[in-house]
């Protein structure tokens, strides 16, 4: 959308092709991955509950907290996060590109491996066979199914990508290139060390923490990142200012967001935490910049279509928590005040803010956008706003009292936030249900009263709504 | 504002779209000569059995133990006794009595206010009864230590058979200096037989 | 890019390998003449999706290597180690789990008591103690230093030191110093001709006893844990968040009876617990069943399933914080080669040296 075919070089493909060749697949992604977030909505509420009302269910093994608490985690994470974050994706290499979906079907496929080996993740961990590693949770045996899944569509993804008309990538199209290929190395790499070759003692812990690691700071922030890089230039209208800054937060971010992640107080030895207080401040000179990348390119502009201000809008609040979460999160990268929110509720409600915050908020926004060009109809508006609003509100309402609460209570047992949190998780299910309501019934009524999906259900023309 | 600059000279993309200017860089090297100094400080120098926070792991190695001349001296002793004397006196100081080995506990040989006897003994070697304790041993003679251990060494050992609590309340007398190993060796010099025990009683009649 | 400019980025790569991440000094050459060769020869174009694989994988490489496989060329080699209990027996450390605990620590696992536990105990600081034993001839001496140290120092005399040294005993002479304090210390002290002893001490709030001195102690352990505590964990659930007391040592704390009453129903034994009822592992029996684990709740009778027996036995089998390792040690008393020396023969010795008569 921004920049201009090299002179000689050959097709560009149609607006509408690459529109259509993305519909089915981005469609399927991003519908699965807002039934995810429904269902984690909803755990996330009743683990919740279950602090409150200790005795609620105590008879059903399968809904105690110890369970539900990691598959809500797992939900969000790879159920929504990563699915959306595909289908955007998706979406955004393809129109930089201009250049059709390649091999939309891999995508599907992939989606559903991937869809099934969520599902089989969330169930065993319900029945009792998590793997006891935070953030990697899921059973052992579930690991390759994911891989491969994320496999097929990376394949996709990086198949589109070469197809690109012009040879410069943006900086969109390399933060989200980069995500494509490392999430399936980091899991690949974290199962075989962990299940395949038996890490002993603390070493899986150490490898389950880089996981956690790259996963919210290269995985989830190059997704998030390319995706402002796109959508905050095109829906402004304005260039790409700062390339050279872009690259330099390309690889800072990467290098040194992959090393760290080990809280000060852990039974390994120094250096580990040492090393992360270290990456983490070299990984704010990266934040930095990405900041005064995106920061100059929008420099006050507002969309320039009314239809896109709310998903614009969104956007720039998802990029204002990113700099002040970053903010934040250096500062308790040292020990001294690292050992403070150590054990915490502080830990947990801040990396939600940053994973839902900054990286949900910003891919809900771009659904917003690029819904209605798939679809052919846009969202129903009122309800569109009643679900942000219901979404910010209850992710505030989880995440910041928690956090605040655990700082204050300082000696991390009892932490007082808790209570908070869960009025924040009824907002959150009460906006993810009316998102889920809104995308469902937006679909069907396409395909049942306006005709704009009948080509996705197989023949027919397409009445685009363009932007 | 970096977009808007048209500097054609530099050909390369960076001037056109601007990126960190090098006093970014400058504060990077800056924040690289921080991070090693804080990795130096706070790394426990990438050892695995140093666990954060920690003061320095070299500097508390070095303040270990730290023992007294007088210490170390004993604990020379019981080496050259472990090396040396225990194969026949035992390492529990009892001797043997089948094999003719005397006991050092509640020797009145060694727990004699006067360490020249002792000294003598181990110096020279030792023949024929000798009345331990009541027990008379006359099994096997002991032979001469004496070439083999410096003064010093000497006095440690003697110190450490006359004062290792371990072997008894009687054993706690003070250490035998150099000086006396010296003028009890300077006394003897001459002999080179082994002592039987009367020549020892006769040439050392301090005490008993 | 100018050669020199490059050759810069790939010094300044190689320090950032080296130093910083701390890997083995080859591959830090290579990440930098790859670096110079990227920069400088090959002009280095984001534009390239090669470059940016290439670019990709090696930083993969370098985060594997400077983060886990570093960590688990130190700790992969961990084996037992022979350590004393604080009682002084002598046995070889961590013991595995056994039988039942191995169960217990699957359920433990499968319902993810992680969740709100962790099994971590922490220390904030470390200090030094320094303890001195001085015989009758240098007490003066000894104690002069001792003075002298609290006056050069600044410091406020604690302890022994206030109350006066002991002759013939251990003491600890400076509480709580840090390594210069301590080293001066050492030096004053040996100077005088007394033994000195410095010990490491470990300190924080999950390490002190609970009690009106220190109303923040937790006293969840005697020592931190270490990475030898968790050798035959499978896998080690250390937690990361405290909605519930840590549990490394929970073995030590709490008995059987009080530990299945807190997994039937906390609030028996915690008014004001947040721990969610665990009724899935008992199951309700009549009222006058008999055993030795039937609980009542008030209004049914329970009766601990297979499951919440091996549960506890694992749980009773957390007591990794009370055994001290070098390093994490324990404060132990210091024990000298050397017997305490005794006033009597020493003063008979000296007449005898001095008069050199007999008795």
């Amino acid at each position: 959308m921004s920049s201009k075919p090299k002179e000689g070089e050959a097709k560009q493909d149609p607006r509408e092709a690459v529109d259509r060749s993305c519909r089915g697949p981005v469609l399927f992604l991003a519908f699965s991955a807002v039934a995810w977030l429904l269902v984690y909505s909803l755990f996330a509420l009743l683990a919740g509950v279950k602090v409150h009302a200790s005795g609620m269910m105590a008879d059903s093994a399968w809904l105690t907290y110890g369970r539900i608490h990691p598959a809500s985690q797992l939900a969000l994470q790879f159920g929504f996060l990563v699915q959306l974050g595909l289908a955007v994706s998706a979406w955004i290499l393809s129109h930089r590109g201009k250049t059709v979906l390649v091999d939309g079907g891999y995508l599907i496929f992939g989606g559903m491996l991937w869809n099934a080996g969520v599902t089989l993740g969330f169930l065993g961990i319900l029945a009792g066979n998590a793997s006891g590693l935070e953030g990697l949770q899921m059973p052992g045996k579930v690991l390759p199914l994911l891989f491969f899944g994320f496999a097929l569509v990376g394949l996709s993804l990086v198949q589109t990508n070469n197809r690109r008309t012009d040879e410069e990538m943006s900086p969109a199209q390399w933060f989200l290139f980069a995500a494509t290929l490392w999430l399936p190395w980091v899991l690949g790499g974290s199962y075989l060390l962990i299940h395949f070759f038996h890490a002993k003692g603390v070493v899986a812990n150490i490898v389950d923490w880089w996981f956690i690691q790259n996963f919210a700071k290269v995985y989830l922030t190059f997704v998030g990142l390319g995706t402002l890089f796109h959508f905050l230039s095109a829906l402004s209208g304005r260039q790409l200012v700062g390339r050279g800054y872009a690259q330099f937060a390309f690889w800072m971010l990467l290098l040194f967001g992959s090393v760290g992640g080990v809280s000060p107080g852990a039974p390994v030895p120094a250096w580990l935490p040492a090393l992360s207080t270290v990456t983490a401040v070299f990984y704010f000179f990266g934040v930095i910049a990405a900041w005064v990348s995106l920061k100059r390119t929008i420099n006050g502009a507002s969309a320039v279509n009314d239809a896109d201000s709310l998903a614009y809008n969104l956007m720039r609040l998802a990029a204002l928590l990113f700099i002040s979460i970053s903010v934040v999160n250096v500062i308790f990268a040292f020990p001294g005040p690292g050992s403070a929110a150590e054990f915490t509720t502080y830990g947990p409600a801040m990396e939600l803010l940053f994973n839902f915050g900054f990286v949900g908020l910003t891919l809900i926004a771009a659904l917003y956008h690029i819904f209605p060009r798939l679809v052919g109809m846009d969202f129903s508006p009122k309800m569109t706003r009643v679900q942000t609003a219901a979404i910010v509100l209850g992710l505030f309402g989880a995440t910041l009292p928690t956090a605040l609460g655990g700082l204050m209570s300082g000696d991390a047992v009892l932490g007082s936030g808790v209570y908070f949190a869960s009025l924040g998780d009824i907002f959150l299910l009460a906006g993810s249900l009316i998102l889920f309501l809104n995308f469902f019934g937006a679909i069907l009524f396409a395909v049942k009263s306006c005709d704009c999906l009948a080509s996705f259900c197989g023949t027919g023309k397409t009445k685009e709504a363009s932007a | 504002m970096a977009a808007k600059k048209t500097n054609e000279e530099t050909e390369t993309a960076s001037a056109k779209v601007g990126g960190p200017k090098p006093w970014v860089f400058v504060l990077m090297v800056v924040a690289l000569y921080w991070a090693i100094n804080y990795l130096d400080g706070h790394g426990g120098g990438f050892n695995a059995k140093v666990y954060a926070p920690h003061k320095d792991a070299t500097a508390v190695a070095s303040l270990k133990v730290q023992k007294t001349p007088e210490e170390q001296a004993f604990e020379s002793g019981a080496r050259i006794y472990g090396g040396i004397c225990a194969a026949c006196h035992q390492p529990n100081g009892r001797g043997n009595a089948n094999a003719g080995y005397p006991p050092l506990v509640n020797s009145e040989w060694v727990l004699n206010e006067s360490p020249s006897r002792a000294i003598a003994i181990v110096s020279k070697g030792l023949q024929g009864p000798i009345e331990v304790a009541g027990q008379v041993y006359n099994k096997v003679a002991m032979p001469s230590q004496g070439a083999a251990l410096s003064d010093e060494d000497l006095a440690n050992v003697i110190s450490y058979i006359r004062r290792n609590g371990d072997w008894g309340d009687a054993h706690n007398l003070p250490l035998v200096t150099i000086e006396q190993v010296k003028a009890v060796r300077e006394t003897i010099a001459d002999r080179s037989a082994a002592w039987t025990a009367d020549e020892l009683v006769q040439q050392f009649p301090d005490s008993q | 890019m100018t050669i020199g400019l490059s050759f810069l980025l790939g010094l300044l790569a190689s320090s950032v390998s080296y130093f910083m991440l701390g890997l083995w000094w080859p591959v830090a050459v290579v990440v930098g003449l790859f670096a110079w060769l990227a920069f400088g020869l090959l002009d280095v174009k984001m534009d390239s999706t090669f470059t940016l694989l290439g670019g990709l994988l090696l930083i993969f490489c370098v985060s594997l290597s400077a983060m886990v496989f570093r960590a688990s060329d130190q700790l992969s080699g961990l084996q037992y180690v022979d350590t004393q209990a604080v009682d002084g027996t002598e046995f070889r450390y961590p013991v595995p789990l056994l039988g039942n605990a191995r169960y217990g620590e699957a359920i433990y696992k499968a319902n993810g008591c992680a969740a709100c536990h962790t099994q971590q105990v922490t220390h904030e600081s470390v200090v030094l103690d320094v303890k001195a034993l001085a015989g009758e001839k240098n007490h003066a001496a000894v104690q002069e230093a001792i003075s002298r140290f609290y006056k050069v120092t600044g410091r406020e005399a604690s302890g022994g030191a206030a109350l006066g040294l002991p002759v013939g005993e251990w003491e600890t002479v400076v509480n709580g110093a840090n390594a210069a304090d301590a080293s001066k210390a050492r030096n004053f002290l040996s100077i005088a001709g007394a033994s000195v002893d410095v010990q490491v001490r470990f300190r924080g709030e999950d390490l002190t006893q609970h009690d009106l001195q220190n109303p923040r102690g937790r006293g969840w352990g005697k020592r931190r844990s270490v990475a030898q505590d968790y050798l035959f964990a499978e896998p080690p659930m250390l937690g990361s968040v405290r909605i519930g007391p840590d549990l490394a040592n929970v073995g030590a704390r709490l008995s059987r009876e009080v530990l299945m009453r807190i997994l039937l129903n906390p609030k028996i034994v915690r008014k004001y617990s947040k721990m969610p009822q665990h009724r899935f592992l008992f199951e309700k029996v009549g009222e006058d069943e008999k055993g030795q684990h039937i609980i009542h709740d008030g209004e049914n009778t329970f009766k601990p399933t297979k499951d919440a027996e091996a549960l506890v036995d694992y749980l009773l089998s957390l007591k990794s914080a009370n055994y001290p390792l070098p390093e994490a040690p324990i404060n132990q008393p210091y024990t000298s080669s050397m017997p305490k020396p005794v006033s009597a023969p020493a003063e008979a010795a000296d007449a005898a040296k001095a008069g050199n008569s007999g008795k």
